[in-house]
């Protein structure tokens, strides 16, 4: 089949030949001339050939067709060269050669041809041929002195006879480019500051001018210099590159344009560049081709090696390390499923050796299933990633915070005897199966070793301590944060808390002693020592030793206190004169609190009141009546606060008071008793304090307020706004008195643009006080998506009335029961089934239930381990099993929706 | 992280002396008034990496935290720092003749 081919493509080339010598000179001429200016080299010799063998020819023609063949040669010897075919672009060379007409025939343009591809004394004899003809040609001077300067064969100039610019100029010249090879660019211009713009060299002067201006970075001079360089010379050419930043994606070569050449030009400005600097100029080519390998999730060699070469690039000394990071911050966000944790990492192993261990280790870090396991292993692992006994000491440290900080914020309590293993618990400090003495002993290890890890004391401050085991830890915490940071009160403080929380009094006084010697002048330092004195105080009065509380309230006295703790102060004063002299009439106690500004009334009061109640005294009930009695006359000048001072009023006690006031809720009395008072209480206001009133006891009674707020008819011309509906809708649901998110619907749209933005921004900040649905409906502000799993279009017929249908079970399970019943060979040897957007929109609405129930049960963010442990009745179940095969079916086809972390380690 | 270490032109096992050397000479420079913006790249380079707890952080966490890949990507390209070289002229005309 090839030899007939072979055969059919001779015969044609011949037929072709045939038909061009059946045509005229003038035709010839003519078509050679055309296929000449459209580049088509190999037409225009065959024409120009068949013209020179017409015998009508006359010497002068024949002369044009010479000229005609040269150009024609010239052109399909660059074409050869361009395609790295140097063999056959010297044979073409040699016939154009034979076919050279006199110079003194040859017109410009035939001449430059000659020049582009001749040897320099060719060239330069043929010039002096065709300047006795013609005259002197700029452009074709100005080529003959780029040809001396590139090829420094200065003795091509005795092939010029007479005067003429280029030899004027030679001398000087000589002396530049002698300079120019050294790279001496400055001195170079220097010397050709001299030569007129005319001259043949000036190309040359202003590359030099535009070199020196590359190396003295002025960017303006340089562009300057390039753009008056006639276009054809090589020294536009290289002009050019100076101008390109380096490390940036290279411009693409103009559409249209030879593909060969695109690619020659391109290589050809890449070499030019590392001539010119130091540094990985293809970096972004590199990094395009990683992008895309990840987007098409290639774990293969090819990838392996792209990043071996980034990482050797960017960090020579320390491939192997940069490579780890390359693969951390490329595949981390990919590697959900098993079979990717093994391709990467056996791709790792390949790239990276034995760092690939670090990196398995690492992307459990965030995505493991057992944390004492993981942790372990990571720190088992870590002189593998840190040289620095130090570095070695801060990252452990920083492991053990990380785990630490997630195991703390597991509602459910990690169980610590179910996971990890004796010698890991002791590598990370856990003696206790207790979870919160477990977690405080990690985070004590964590600061035995680092002991600037100022996360870990944080982390410990949030962990709550509530008995003596916990305390003790907590104590050993502290003690080491105050040695660590010896300059610090803050840590005294919290240790003379806890001091307090043991009723170690004296040991409390002693640290924050020690914390007002370092800061004397903190406001926050004199307040707790201030309440510390109070407390002791307080402790005396209970046991009616006032002998002993006044030198304490003295001393308190004496301090400079915050505005809160004097209206406490003043508050206990009261209360320690009520406890002394409990027969003290409601008068006096009116006329003490009459003198003061509302505010100051109505909190000394309510702190009184919280306070009474607590009392062991006996002469409690009295007191307690002619305080109410006093405060129900307060509550009802409640008018004569502003809205703001109502609303700080009613916000809990502070926490360091808590040893102070057995509850803080105090707004909770307002709510059961005086509830009128929140009518005093601004939308703006009320919303404020709202937010620091999420707690579950305050739901039932803050819905209770709210609905009673916006319902009609409202006194004063007030009128509740949106915000406050959506609070009062949003507290609906979380006290369980309904459950309709077509509610918050409702008021949204009510609402004009700018109150449904506000809305939105509540809403999220809401979100995190709900679970479940209604955390996801706030999360997204979408209210009406969210429907029952088995409602879905086509599936039920709304009108059909039959209660026998049993077609579709609705249990209220996110499951869809009788599932285990399918055949699942029926299933999925059936496309169309498995094809259809019914299942697949049955598949999505039970993920994003699954997804809901992960919510609810607060097990974002937790590991495989906990997740299996919790939602273990589910997963056990047969539905579950078949309803996973399913999913992960059609997973592969993609065709389901996105999976979040937790849900695909549950299921895929 | 490794973009902090390109930013600033340093290795990746650098001292927090070599760390705060370079941050000086670097800002120096470049200052606010003269390139903002660069400037503070410069600046937020070095608060990253500029002593051994920060360095230890940025190593363990900061790529398994990255989020956006492409970014980072084209940001550690974007940050490789670059040395103009002395070339003379044979060198750079037979590189565009492609000797």
């Amino acid at each position: 089949m090839g030899k007939k081919n072979k055969r059919s493509k001779k015969n044609k080339q011949r037929n072709k030949k045939n038909q061009l010598h059946q045509q005229g000179l003038e035709q010839l001429l003519k078509q050679g001339s055309q296929a000449l200016a459209s580049g088509k080299a190999r037409k225009a010799v065959n024409c120009f050939k068949a013209a020179l063998k017409k015998k009508e020819a006359a010497p002068k023609t024949i002369d044009t067709i010479k000229a005609g063949l040269v150009s024609a040669y010239c052109l399909r010897e660059k074409e050869l060269k361009e395609k790295n075919m140097l063999k056959e672009a010297n044979v073409i060379r040699a016939m154009m050669i034979d076919y050279m007409p006199e110079a003194s025939a040859m017109d410009e343009e035939t001449l430059i041809h000659f020049l582009e591809v001749s040897d320099g004394p060719d060239g330069f004899k043929a010039y002096g041929q065709f300047r006795e003809r013609h005259g002197e040609n700029r452009r074709i001077e100005r080529m003959l002195a780029e040809i001396l300067v590139v090829s420094n064969q200065w003795d091509c100039l005795d092939s010029l006879s007479g005067p003429n610019a280029i030899t004027i100029d030679s001398t000087l010249m000589k002396q530049a480019v002698s300079l120019m090879e050294n790279a001496k660019w400055e001195e170079a211009y220097a010397v050709m500051k001299r030569l007129p713009r005319s001259s043949p060299f000036a190309p040359v002067k202003l590359f030099c001018r535009a070199m020196t201006a590359f190396y003295e970075n002025n960017n303006t001079a340089v562009a300057k210099a390039v753009s008056m360089i006639a276009e054809d010379s090589v020294f536009a050419v290289l002009g050019r590159t100076l101008e390109i930043a380096p490390g940036k994606r290279q411009p693409k070569p103009k559409q249209g344009a030879n593909p060969e050449k695109k690619h020659l030009v391109q290589k050809k400005r890449a070499t030019v560049l590392s001539c010119l600097w130091h540094g990985p100029l293809y970096l972004f080519d590199s990094m395009d081709q990683l992008k895309k390998a990840v987007e098409k999730g290639q774990v293969n060699s090819t990838t392996g090696k792209i990043i071996g070469d980034v990482a050797a690039v960017l960090f020579p000394d320390m491939k192997s390390v940069a490579g780890q990071y390359i693969f951390e911050i490329l595949f981390h966000p990919h590697v959900t499923s098993h079979k990717a944790k093994t391709q990467l990492l056996n791709l790792a192993k390949k790239t990276i050796g034995k760092r690939a261990d670090l990196l398995k280790a690492k992307f459990k870090l965030f995505q493991g299933e057992d944390p004492i396991i993981e942790a372990g292993d990571y720190i088992r692992l870590i002189q593998k990633e840190f040289d620095d006994p130090e570095e070695q000491a801060i990252a452990k440290a920083m492991v053990i915070h990380h785990y630490a900080k997630i195991l703390s914020q597991d509602q459910f309590g990690y169980s610590f005897s179910q996971f990890g293993d004796t010698k890991t618990k002791r590598l990370l400090g856990i003696d206790s199966d207790i979870r919160k003495v477990a977690l405080l002993e990690m985070i004590l290890h964590g600061v035995a070793i680092d002991p600037k890890n100022r996360a870990l004391f944080d982390l410990a401050l949030s962990v709550p301590a509530p008995d003596r085991e916990t305390k003790n830890v907590m104590e050993e915490i502290l003690e080491t944060m105050c040695t660590a940071f010896p300059d610090e009160p803050q840590p005294l403080i919290e240790l003379a808390w806890l001091y307090h929380g043991k009723n170690a009094f004296r040991k409390a006084q002693k640290a924050l002693a020690r914390a007002m010697v370092l800061a004397p002048h903190d406001s926050n330092v004199i307040d707790r020592h201030a309440l510390s004195l109070i407390i002791s105080a307080d402790k005396n009065a209970n046991c009616k030793r006032f002998h002993l509380v006044s030198p304490d309230i003295e001393n308190v006295e004496n301090l400079k206190l915050k505005s809160s703790t004097l209206l406490l102060l003043k508050a206990k004063k009261l209360i320690y004169k009520l406890g002394e002299k409990p027969q003290m009439p409601e008068k006096i106690i009116k006329i003490r609190l009459e003198a003061m500004p509302p505010y100051d009334r109505m909190r000394i009061l309510t702190l009184v009141l919280m306070d009474i109640i607590e009392r062991p005294w006996p002469e409690k009930k009295q007191i307690e009546k002619k305080i109410r009695s006093v405060f129900r006359d307060a509550v009802n000048r409640i008018g004569e606060l502003t809205s703001p001072e109502i609303a700080d009023m009613l916000m809990p006690l502070p926490k360091a008071w808590r040893f102070l006031f057995k509850k803080a809720n105090l707004a909770l009395m307002f709510l059961e008793d005086h509830r009128h008072v929140f009518n005093n209480i601004k939308d703006r206001d009320l919303i404020r304090l709202l937010d620091t009133l999420l707690y579950p006891i305050y739901y039932k009674p803050l819905c209770d307020m709210l609905s009673d707020r916006t319902l009609p008819p409202f006194a004063n011309g007030y009128e509740p706004g949106s915000v406050i509906r959506f609070y009062e809708v949003f507290l609906v649901h979380l006290s369980g008195e309904d459950w309709n998110l077509d509610l918050f619907e409702e008021v949204i749209e009510e609402a004009d643009a700018d109150t449904v933005a506000v809305l939105k921004k509540n809403a999220l900040r809401l979100a995190s006080k709900a679970e479940g649905r209604l955390k996801y409906a706030l999360e997204t502000f979408d209210f009406g998506s969210i429907h029952d799993p088995f409602m879905l279009e086509g599936c039920y017929d709304d009108e059909d009335d039959d209660d026998d249908d049993d077609d579709f079970d609705f249990p209220g399970m996110p499951l869809m029961p009788g599932l285990d019943n399918f055949d699942l060979d029926d299933i999925f040897s059936d496309p169309t089934l498995m094809n259809s957007t019914i299942m697949v929109d049955l598949m999505n609405v039970i993920l994003l239930d699954i997804e809901m129930k992960i919510d609810e049960m607060g097990l974002r963010g937790k590991p495989k381990g906990i997740l299996m442990q919790k939602l273990k009745m589910m997963t056990d179940s047969n539905e579950f099993t078949v309803m996973k095969t399913i999913i992960q079916q059609l997973s592969k086809k993609n065709k389901l929706n996105a999976l979040s972390k937790e849900a695909a380690a549950i299921l895929l | 992280m490794l973009r902090s270490f390109l930013v600033l032109g340093l290795k990746l096992d650098a001292t927090d002396r070599e760390i705060r050397q370079q941050y000086l000479s670097l800002v120096k420079k470049h200052s606010p008034e003269r390139s903002p913006d660069q400037f503070s790249e410069i600046t937020r380079a070095y608060e990253l990496i500029k002593d051994k707890r920060s360095r230890v952080k940025a190593k363990i966490f900061t790529g398994l935290k990255t989020m956006d890949v492409n970014h980072t990507l084209d940001a550690m390209a974007a940050a490789c720092r670059f040395e103009k070289k002395q070339a003379g002229l044979s060198e750079l005309l037979n590189a565009v003749q492609g000797k």
